[in-house]
């Protein structure tokens, strides 16, 4: 896939989605962007991580193969490092965290630089790769729960705690959240660094473009809403409000921003499991993070494990005896007369 | 010093850049941003030694000094060239380009030099230097022939086999019901 | 000099521009280089271990000779794969492509190919996943990144699957910990579904199987070889030592990479434990050697799991006929992979040998308790710990050593501390390589996972050059004039790298240097190391 092609196609469909989601603004169609699309959406999403987690599930482990990135449980006084190269589940557990929650891996890649006195690991622009990746995956997870607001009533007290921290800056009316804007960065300095890079841009499929486009457009959507193009907030809660509480009822009046905003959300629900955007799930599965180190003390089984032909010690000394014996080999068969005599 | 080894001097920084550049750029396009880019000399050893050895080449070069002293920086060089994807023409070919470079970089200095025998003998360092790439060139390879024989003889095989210590795998039954893997 | 000088530029650069394509990798096909790939597996290896379709092939032919139903075999092998491992599906769904490994690769960072990006590798398996199990690769195609197999494709495969050396550095630094390992194995035992393995693979397995051991030996051969080794260590100590082989009722077997049998300077490392195990005779140790068992190392994991299986499965055999209490195995790396992550799950339980106990310190190796088979250096360290070796440690003054963590000890294991404090105790001159070179960000050798053949050289020298820079540092900063390892494989391929890249830096295995350092009971002045060179203070006798 030229990496041309893979960007324009990537850009049209997301254009002609945002073109679909203005018909939301269209009164006729309001039950079915407003109610259909929305419910829809959510259960396929739903359904589909559903899906994937089982076939994940079901599938066996047939052998335990974690990377093994510190040093492994052995003599008592070899100090050994539990999470790196973790033999219990609590360590498994702590590795898993460390994965999750900071992109452990990700936070590897330092550089080394040649000093006076030799070469020292140096912390720089090799983690901007793990700072971008850092900063969109925990603005995307503020500004869900910020949108929880829409949804429950009275407010959950999570939300308000949320909003203090996102909103600390206190400043422009609505009050400035930062969230929607480090989202829309990091996702911006990810799509860049796609483009400017080679060795990425030639590895980049259209299914890499595309989840960003939408989702840099959905941030930018709710941004412009929030601050700039306003939105009818009310009726935006009563809609909310209704489809949480199963009633199909579109209040009138809401901007064509948030049809927009609320159809590229419905597509990026529907589209999640089905895409490399799994992996938000797929990680748990890693056999290569989620095992414990310890298989030369606790056996892993591998439930289709079968038994396979083996050239047997029998057949090996039937083929050897003689010279096993002429070698003074011990055998355990000896040597029979006639063969000898031949 | 004539003017034209201070010309040399003066532009060194731009013209041994430019010459990594080039020489960086014959690399697959994908791969020699990393090689450019990557400053960690223990990550990326092949845009090290290039830019290292084009360096070192270089000042000798500027200094007039015996082009025999280049050997050790164009042996970093042309080492890996010799074991990667290039043709022997285009593993040396990177010493040509110096040339060039050199003339687009002092050029608008150089009008009044257009006589002056130094560049006959800038011509003359660096196709010396070009022909001690070749050399260079061809010891790597000879080394990798001679490895590759000793890495078959280093097996001793043969020597095991006809002194019939070692099964022939020709002499050995074949399993017959074939179980699939 | 005047104007035309540009031109010749350009005329130079036109010649040496290598660029890639504009092109997708998905539509530019693998160009198989000479050098670059190891001589393909011949029919009769095959046919002695009964793995399916050997024949005469020869991978820069354009036809192959696969077998008429070649798409089906391989469609059938994936879709098997994808059910029985949960890593091969996890994998081919969740990588976001993000690039944290594109530039871990020892071989993109001496090759420059991009399809030696594991991301790239991976996707070429990816494409032909997408496009045979997923909704929208079959709709959209290339769009998705998704293209169907074809014999091009195959080749592709066949070409950079066997230019992953399986090292698992990359699943070091992958978000998800995807390994390209596992694709690069399962790619192959795919691959092997159409007899399309190499030669350095396909006939230690078949040697391997019948013999025992990769090059064939014959019993009486390993035990004249071994004693080979007693002759040369009698001459350099004055002490006959007396090893015994498939010696029933033994206490402990010793199983090691037969590349320490045949091939030097691993030969050194087996005289190594060979001083080793008479020295702690008198004191307790019991322990013998088989034939039968006579290779640690297993290519049948460069094969497919159920040759690594099957070829495995003669260590616990062994050790059940034999009536060992538990198996002490030598420096080897591959072997060791598959000891710790395999061997039990595989061939086990051993639930008729014991928890392993080390007869001269009493000390219960508790993380072996299941599999019971111990690694020497850890064997060794504890023997140190405990004060059992009485060394001469000035034997080794004239080495300054570092250590090359081999590629599965380090990332499969975690055995980082085991052979630095072996070392550190019998060499006085130890030091690291850079942090991100060693431990479980080591750099491969370039010839691991059966790539160590004479015909691919170039590969091995391009993909063992982050290594070599790394010793080329050490060596040059503090004189380093002696590399470390505890792996066959590194034993056999470092020698020649660091004659390519760092000459003046020989290779060891770790016990060579216990051997030089270890002082035998009623041994005789030494005057040479156990290689024949002259000791430190000895050059001039």
């Amino acid at each position: 896939m030229n990496f041309w092609v893979s960007l324009i196609s990537a850009g049209v469909v997301v254009t002609v989605l945002i073109a679909i989601g203005a018909l939301g603004a269209v009164p006729a169609l309001q039950v079915i962007f407003g109610v259909a699309v929305p419910i829809l959406a959510v259960l396929i999403f739903l359904a589909g991580i559903i899906w994937r987690v089982v076939q994940y599930a079901r599938r066996p482990v047939p052998f335990a193969i974690p990377t093994t990135c510190g040093q492994q449980k052995t003599l008592p006084w070899i100090k050994h490092n539990p999470v790196e190269s973790p033999n219990s589940t609590a360590g498994v557990v702590a590795r898993m965290a460390l994965e999750i929650l900071t992109f452990r891996s990700l936070f590897r890649n330092t550089a080394m630089s040649l000093g006076e006195d030799g070469p020292k690991i140096t912390y720089g622009s090799t983690q901007w790769l793990w700072l971008g990746a850092i900063v969109f995956h925990y603005a995307f997870l503020t500004v869900v729960i910020r949108h929880m607001r829409f949804f429950t009533e009275p407010v959950w007290g999570l939300v308000h705690l949320i909003e203090t921290f996102d909103g600390f800056l206190e400043v422009g009316l609505p009050g400035l959240m930062l969230s929607g804007f480090a989202l829309l960065a990091a996702g911006g300095y990810l799509l860049l660094r796609r483009l400017a890079i080679p060795q990425l841009r030639y590895i980049s499929l259209p299914n890499d473009y595309f989840p960003l486009f939408l989702i840099l457009s959905i941030a930018a959507s709710g941004i412009l809403m929030r601050y700039f193009v306003k939105v009818d907030i009310v009726a935006v809660k009563e809609l909310a409000m209704n489809i949480a509480n199963f009633k199909f009822a579109v209040p009138e009046g809401i901007g064509v921003l948030f049809w927009i905003h609320l159809f590229l959300v419905c597509v990026l629900l529907a589209y999640f499991p089905f895409s490399k955007l799994i992996h938000s799930g797929g990680v748990f599965f890693s056999p290569t993070r989620n095992m414990a180190t310890n298989t030369r003390e606790y056996r892993h089984i591998n439930p289709w494990n079968y038994p396979v032909k083996i050239h047997t010690y029998e057949a090996y000394e039937d083929e050897f005896r003689e010279k096993m014996v002429e070698a003074g080999l011990p055998v355990d068969k000896p040597l029979d007369e006639e063969a000898t005599a031949q | 010093m004539s003017a034209l080894w201070g010309l040399l001097k003066k532009n060194r920084d731009s013209i041994v850049a430019i010459w990594r550049e080039a020489t960086l750029d014959t690399y697959p396009t994908d791969a020699s941003n990393f090689l450019k880019k990557s400053k960690d000399p223990f990550h990326n050893p092949v845009g090290k030694r290039i830019t290292q050895g084009l360096a070192e080449a270089f000042d000798i070069l500027a200094d007039q000094g015996e082009t025999a002293r280049v050997t050790p920086f164009l042996d970093d060089v042309i080492r890996m060239r010799a074991v990667q994807d290039f043709s022997p023409s285009q593993a040396i070919g990177f010493i040509f380009l110096l040339k060039g470079i050199i003339w687009e970089q002092i050029k608008k200095d150089a009008e009044k030099l257009a006589d002056s025998p130094d560049w006959r003998e800038l011509d003359a360092k660096i196709d010396g230097m070009a022909l001690l790439g070749m050399d260079i060139y061809n010891t790597c390879k000879e080394k990798i022939y001679s490895m590759r024989v000793h890495e078959v003889k280093n097996q001793c095989y043969n020597a095991l086999k006809k002194s019939n210590l070692i099964v022939a795998i020709e002499d050995m039954p074949d399993d017959q019901d074939g179980s699939l893997q | 000099m005047s104007d035309e000088v540009p031109k010749t530029q350009d005329l130079i650069k036109s010649i040496i521009a290598n660029k890639t394509p504009v092109a997708s990798w998905m539509d530019t096909p693998a160009v198989i280089r000479p050098g670059m790939y190891c001589y393909s597996a011949k029919a009769k290896p095959l046919n002695i271990v009964g793995m399916p379709h050997g024949r005469e092939w020869t991978p820069d032919a354009d036809d192959w000779s696969l077998p008429e139903n070649w798409m089906e075999i391989l469609s059938e092998g994936l879709r098997d794969r994808l059910d029985r491992f949960r890593s091969l599906k996890v994998f081919m769904d969740i990588c976001v492509r993000c690039g944290a490994c594109a530039d871990k690769c020892h071989y993109f960072i001496g090759t420059g190919d991009p399809k030696n990006m594991p991301v790239l590798r991976a996707e070429l398996l990816r494409s032909v996943y997408r496009k045979e199990y997923t909704v929208a690769g079959k709709i959209l195609g290339k769009l998705v990144g998704a293209r169907p197999m074809t014999a091009e494709v195959l080749k592709e495969w066949w070409y950079y699957l066997f230019q992953c050396s399986e090292c698992r550095r990359c699943s070091v630094f992958c978000p998800y910990g995807i390994d390209t390992a596992e694709i690069t194995i399962l790619g192959r035992e795919l691959l092997n579904l159409l007899g399309l393995n190499i030669d350095w693979i396909a006939t230690p397995v078949s040697n391997c199987y019948r013999t025992g051991n990769h090059l064939g030996i014959q019993p009486h051969a390993f035990k004249d070889m071994i004693e080979f080794f007693v002759d040369d260590i009698e001459e350099i100590t004055g002490v006959r030592v007396n090893p015994s082989f498939n010696r029933k009722g033994a206490e402990i077997l010793f199983i090691t990479p037969s590349g320490d049998v045949f091939a030097d300077p691993g030969t050194y490392t087996a005289m190594g434990y060979l001083i080793l195990f008479h020295y702690l005779e008198s004191m307790g140790l019991d322990i013998t050697w088989s034939t039968y068992a006579s290779e640690g190392g297993n290519f049948g994991l460069f094969t497919s799991h159920e040759m690594m299986k099957r070829l495995n499965a003669k260590m616990y055999a062994e050790a059940k006929r034999l009536g060992v209490k538990w198996i002490l195995g030598g420096e080897c790396g591959h072997m060791w992979r598959v000891i710790q992550q395999y061997m039990g799950t595989m061939n086990g339980p051993a639930d008729f040998l014991e928890t392993p106990v080390s007869p001269l310190t009493g000390t219960k190796f508790q993380n072996a308790a299941s599999t019971k088979m111990v690694h020497i250096t850890e064997f060794t360290a504890d023997l140190i710990k405990h004060n059992k070796l009485k060394m001469d440690t000035s034997r080794n003054d004239n080495l300054k050593v570092t250590f090359h963590d081999s590629c599965n000890p380090a990332r499969a294991m975690g055995l980082f501390e085991e052979p630095r404090y072996v070392i550190k105790n019998v060499c006085k001159n130890f030091y690291e390589m850079p942090e991100s070179t060693i431990k479980e960000q080591t750099f491969c050798c370039g010839s691991g996972s059966g790539l160590n053949a004479g015909e691919n050289l170039e590969l091995r020298m391009r993909g063992g050059l982050p290594r070599a820079n790394a010793v080329k540092y050490v060596h040059e900063k503090h004189g380093v004039n002696m590399l470390a390892t505890i792996c066959a494989i590194d034993r056999a391929a470092l020698p020649p790298l660091m004659d390519y890249w760092v000459p003046g830096v020989s290779v060891t295995g770790v016990h060579e240097l216990v051997g030089n350092a270890l002082i035998l009971p009623g041994e005789k002045q030494r005057e040479t190391d156990l290689r024949g060179e002259p000791l430190p203070g000895m050059e001039d006798e």
